[in-house]
């Protein structure tokens, strides 16, 4: 008998099962200001990874990569397996999976919460119908108000968002995320620019949702006990390249602080 | 005192500065002089000014339906020409908007035909539309749109470039659709400045209709320049009160508007 193998190596192989698989992934914005080189890293479905480094270290870029607003000089990334390309169409379909949480909210601060968490639903197609919650059916504003119930904020859904808090706005955000249905959520620095307190209620709710939900989750910090607190796996960045790739469980803050150094 | 040079307190003009400075002089008194305005003439100008004055005044009632019906069209023609101006304006200003065209060609087509609409008096665009659909109404409310279009496309594609970039990447992100970035990021952004915009259109169109019957265009143009060829100038004061009283309701209204909804 004769039977053809195809040989799987275990390196293809966990890119395959992977959520997120990145290969060889360079960024460069000037010839002579390389932000990362050549790094490679996979995450499994249903982890949350923190990202970390210094200031310039390349997370953002690195974060930003992933649903293509920043285009990569080389290297692949693959969601679940599907290759991140730039033909539009692809590319729009892939965004719909991932889900994005800004450090500045991103919000439309003139419209309600709540139409700025119905937005989230343009993601599965409803075009004109997310638009605007007046626009809504009465199906996709009742879930708005749901996700928004679960971030605290169903008393505010009339409430225009540039009234909210910076904590607040940061909630109504990760309701929009969680109201896409994405499979990744992908957040950079979500309590940056928010006070301790405001940035830890943050942390909390976002953790305990993308856990309830079973999401893949990479966030950006430089909160070394919010890594280590909310994180099941730290990669760190440095010099353009992986520094530590660890679980969390195994780390201390004092190690991760010399990465600051 | 000391030996120390002082510099000089205006700088020295070279050649070519001298030769200009004496041209733009030159052109100044050559344009005073074409344009024939002399002591002489404005003396006897201004006693003239009073004789019409006194004319004018006081004003004749006789035909007060017919001037204001025709104030109503006037206004109806500015309200008319500013709406479809405004409807065109949209698309036309997202095509001019560099980063919301389909490509930069476009945004340098678009921009172009934007500057000759704005360019091109009001008045002339009535003549040509005069031509096109014949004395009436409806020319100037078309000259009305295509001046609209010029001045309302080219502030809505500006207010739209100046939204806040982050809810569009927010949305670009999660995979929306180029219109739904457009219509529920940018618009709502950008919609007081457009607002302000309509506004200050549907004044200048009202400002613009009143000129528009003095070629055929429809509006109350036609009444004043017909009681001033008539030497009928009571009436013609009765006509241009009317149009200053409808002009300042339209600023206060507007005002009004601006200040409720921004």
């Amino acid at each position: 008998m004769n039977l053809a193998f195809t040989s799987i190596t275990p390196a293809a192989e966990a890119r395959a099962s992977a959520a997120i698989a990145i290969s060889g992934l360079s960024k460069s914005f000037t010839p002579s200001k390389t932000v990362f080189s050549n790094i490679s890293f996979n995450i499994e479905p249903g982890s949350i990874v923190a990202l970390l480094g210094a200031n310039g270290a390349g997370k953002s870029t690195l974060l930003r990569c992933i649903p293509r607003l920043i285009a990569p000089d080389t290297g692949h990334i693959r969601i679940f397996g599907e290759e991140v390309t730039p033909a539009r169409r692809e590319l729009r379909k892939l965004r719909t999976r991932l889900g994005f949480v800004f450090q500045k909210h991103n919000l439309v601060g003139r419209l309600s919460a709540l139409t700025n968490v119905v937005q989230g639903a343009q993601a599965r197609g409803l075009g004109a119908r997310a638009w605007l919650q007046s626009l809504a059916p009465e199906c996709v504003r009742e879930e708005a108000v749901h996700c928004l119930a679960r971030v605290g904020l169903a008393p505010m859904a009339a409430q225009r968002a540039d009234q909210l808090s910076g904590g607040q706005s940061q909630r109504v955000a990760i309701a929009r995320a969680l109201m896409q249905h994405p499979e990744i959520v992908l957040a950079d620095e979500p309590a940056a620019s928010l006070d301790p307190q405001a940035g830890d209620e943050v942390m909390q709710i976002f953790a305990s949702l993308m856990r309830e939900e079973r999401k893949t989750v990479v966030f950006t910090s430089h909160n070394l006990d919010h890594a280590l607190a909310f994180a099941d796996r730290v990669i760190a960045l440095g010099g353009g390249r992986v520094m530590l790739d660890s679980p969390s469980a195994r780390l201390r803050a004092s190690e991760l602080r010399d990465l600051y150094v | 005192m000391s030996d120390l040079a002082l510099p000089s307190r205006l700088p020295r003009p070279s050649a070519l500065g001298f030769v200009l400075g004496l041209a733009v002089i030159a052109f100044v008194i050559a344009s005073f002089t074409t344009s024939g305005i002399a002591p002489d003439k404005l003396s006897r100008g201004i006693p003239a000014l009073g004789r019409l004055v006194e004319q004018m005044f006081p004003p004749s009632v006789e035909r007060l339906e017919p001037v204001l019906l025709s104030l109503l069209q006037t206004f109806q023609m500015a309200v008319a020409g500013t709406i479809l101006g405004l409807v065109f304006s949209l698309p036309l200003a997202i095509l001019a908007a560099p980063s919301l065209s389909p490509h930069p060609a476009i945004v340098w087509l678009v921009r172009g035909l934007l500057a000759l609409f704005r360019t091109v008096p009001d008045l002339v665009w009535a003549i040509v539309f005069v031509i096109a659909v014949g004395l009436g109404p409806a020319a100037g409310v078309l000259a009305l749109m295509v001046d609209t279009i010029g001045f309302a496309a080219r502030f809505f594609a500006e207010a739209m470039e100046e939204t806040d970039k982050g809810p569009r990447e927010a949305l670009t992100a999660m995979g929306a659709s180029r219109s739904g970035v457009i219509f529920s990021s940018i618009i709502p952004q950008a919609l007081p400045s457009m607002i302000n915009t309509s506004l200050f259109s549907l004044e200048k169109a009202t400002r613009g209709s009143v000129v528009l019957g003095l070629v055929g265009a429809g509006g109350i143009g036609i009444e004043l320049k017909v009681s001033l060829e008539m030497f009928d100038y009571d009436q013609a004061a009765t006509i241009i009160i009317a149009i200053f009283l409808l002009v300042v309701a339209v600023e206060r209204a507007s005002t009004w508007v601006r200040n409720r909804v921004l």
